[in-house]
């Protein structure tokens, strides 16, 4: 294992990145030491994602004039599918540790990455890694390659917008996680609404209208974090490629400074294991 | 007989236990409905009806389907776990047969998840579509049927389980499983939305027995239709259950549990 020299070392975001670079290793090391089960969750995640293209294909053929109307092509779907699969896989690889963040901090596991000097949300954020979002991941560029007009300046986009809106998926489970701190367990409220942001993520927003269209770009922002990429990609424009890009940090910060105040009022629930 | 049903009574009583955690994890549902409201409009576009199916109808239709597969219970991921880590061994121990204590186990909790789901889906689908309602005595008819859905679900997540002794891993067939129900399975749209090919082709295949027969039996009653897929799902718990049965007879032979 690569050793990271904190005494001579600052917590940079060179510092950071090596670190990151060292878990994502060591956790498919550990991933791969049973390589048939590895594999299978990875290609049964890539198939059981097929299995949404098919569906919307079937209901593109009988209903093409139906999305006609409403401005939705298949490659609509296929990109806004592309770009929430891998995000999604990427954040649950890296940092799968901020879908188990609850639960991280209500038995009090937080202790464990508070004892270290690295920054504690970095830590929890890198304690899990979730082996079939390596699929996810993979399907993206799948679709992606296959179905889409293929060029430098697209995939670099194409990648660009993966990142961000990883960072924006891992923004919500962040702000979501930290109400715990002053609520109790927030576990259901949690995956109640990560899971209402991911289901907007993956339906085109020209079928949403009125009310329902400005809650998806204020209270669930999938607008700002998943359709604007989508229409950056398909049509370059660069007021919104910055408007993703700041709301997406913007979210990203608060939620750590939501993370950091609550971290204030934590208090550890002395955690024993027992063996 | 009775202790099966002691089984049932204990996780209900479990998983009410958290009643409020419950409720709040239905609130999905809704987020779900409002999705699907704004697809079933551009499908229709503009159109009363398609294949019979209006507007309200679809969103009742959804309502159900839904509840359905909201109230699962991932036994497969508990069986595999008992068959990894050898605590199958406490469970051959007791005067039960192991499927059968799965089924109790599970089918309590599934009942009362699958009734409050479906009361909170259809007050749902009643204020979104402007209060319009379906005939609820067709819903009332159908529950045997819905049930009847549950239990041959309940019966394929257990026949995925018992593969746990003969692979590592069994949620790639769980989802492989899972994605027959949200295509074929009707789970977010009829079946007669897709080409006619697919009915065709899936119209005696199980899964077209479970989510899409229950809920359009309940939003569009037809006595023969009903009869004859009653009889089919039926006939496919009991094939199902005794493939489980085979399955587990077979994989114990090739258990090894450490002792210790």
């Amino acid at each position: 294992m690569e050793k990271i020299n904190t005494k001579k070392e600052k917590f940079t975001l060179r510092y950071y990145l090596r670190l990151l670079w060292t878990f994502i290793k060591m956790n498919i090391k550990s991933q791969m030491q049973y390589k048939k089960a590895f594999f299978m969750q990875v290609f049964g995640m890539i198939l059981n994602d097929v299995a949404f293209l098919i569906l919307w294909y079937l209901l593109f053929n009988n209903f093409k004039t139906s999305f006609a109307a409403k401005g939705i092509d298949f490659n609509n779907i296929v990109l806004i599918w592309a770009i929430g699969a891998s995000s999604f896989g990427l954040m649950h690889a890296v940092f799968g540790g901020f879908r188990n963040l609850v639960n991280i901090i209500i038995t009090g596991k937080l202790d464990n990455f508070l004892l270290y000097p690295a920054n504690t949300l970095f830590l929890a954020g890198t304690s899990l890694s979730d082996i079939s979002a390596w699929g996810d991941l993979v399907y993206g560029y799948i679709i992606f390659i296959l179905f889409l007009p293929l060029n430098f300046i697209s995939i670099l986009l194409f990648t660009y917008f993966i990142i961000l809106a990883s960072i924006f998926f891992a923004s919500v489970l962040i702000l979501l996680s930290s109400i715990t701190f002053f609520i109790g367990n927030s576990e259901q409220l949690k995956e109640t609404i990560f899971n209402a942001t991911i289901s907007f993520a993956t339906y085109p927003e020209k079928f949403f209208t009125g009310p329902i269209k400005i809650m998806l770009f204020t209270f669930i922002p999938v607008g700002l974090g998943i359709y604007i990429p989508v229409r950056v990609i398909t049509h370059f424009n660069i007021t919104l490629f910055f408007i993703s890009t700041i709301s997406t940090v913007v979210l990203f910060v608060f939620s750590i400074f939501i993370f950091g105040i609550g971290l204030k009022k934590y208090e550890s629930t002395s955690l024993m294991i027992l063996s | 007989m009775k202790k099966y049903l002691y089984l049932a009574y204990l996780s209900i009583k479990n998983y009410t236990y958290y009643i409020k955690d419950f409720l709040l994890s239905r609130f999905f549902l809704v987020f779900v409905l409002i999705i699907f409201s704004f697809i079933y409009k551009t499908l229709l576009a503009g159109k009363e009806s398609f294949a019979s199916f209006t507007l309200p109808m679809l969103l009742y239709y959804l309502a159900i389907t839904e509840s359905i597969e909201m109230s699962k219970v991932l036994v497969h991921n508990k069986i595999t776990n008992e068959i990894k880590d050898g605590s199958v061994a406490y469970q051959l121990l007791r005067p039960i047969s192991y499927i059968s204590y799965h089924i109790s186990s599970a089918i309590g909790e599934i009942f009362v998840k699958q009734f409050i789901t479906m009361t909170i889906g259809f007050l749902c689908a009643y204020i979104i579509y402007g209060f319009k309602t379906i005939n609820f005595l067709f819903v009332l008819a159908s529950f045997p049927i819905i049930y009847g859905a549950i239990l041959l679900n309940l019966s394929f997540i257990i026949l995925i389980g018992m593969f746990a002794f003969y692979i590592e891993e069994t949620s790639p067939i769980y989802w492989i499983y899972q994605k027959f129900i949200f295509i074929v399975g009707g789970l977010f749209v009829p079946l007669e939305f897709f080409p006619k090919i697919v009915l065709k082709i899936f119209k005696y295949f199980p899964f077209t027995y479970m989510n899409y027969f229950a809920a359009k039996m309940s939003v569009m009653f037809n006595l023969k239709e009903y009869l004859v897929g009653f009889s089919i799902q039926i006939l496919y718990i009991c094939l199902v259950l005794s493939l489980a049965a085979f399955l587990f007879s077979n994989g114990m032979k090739r258990v090894s549990i450490q002792g210790g």
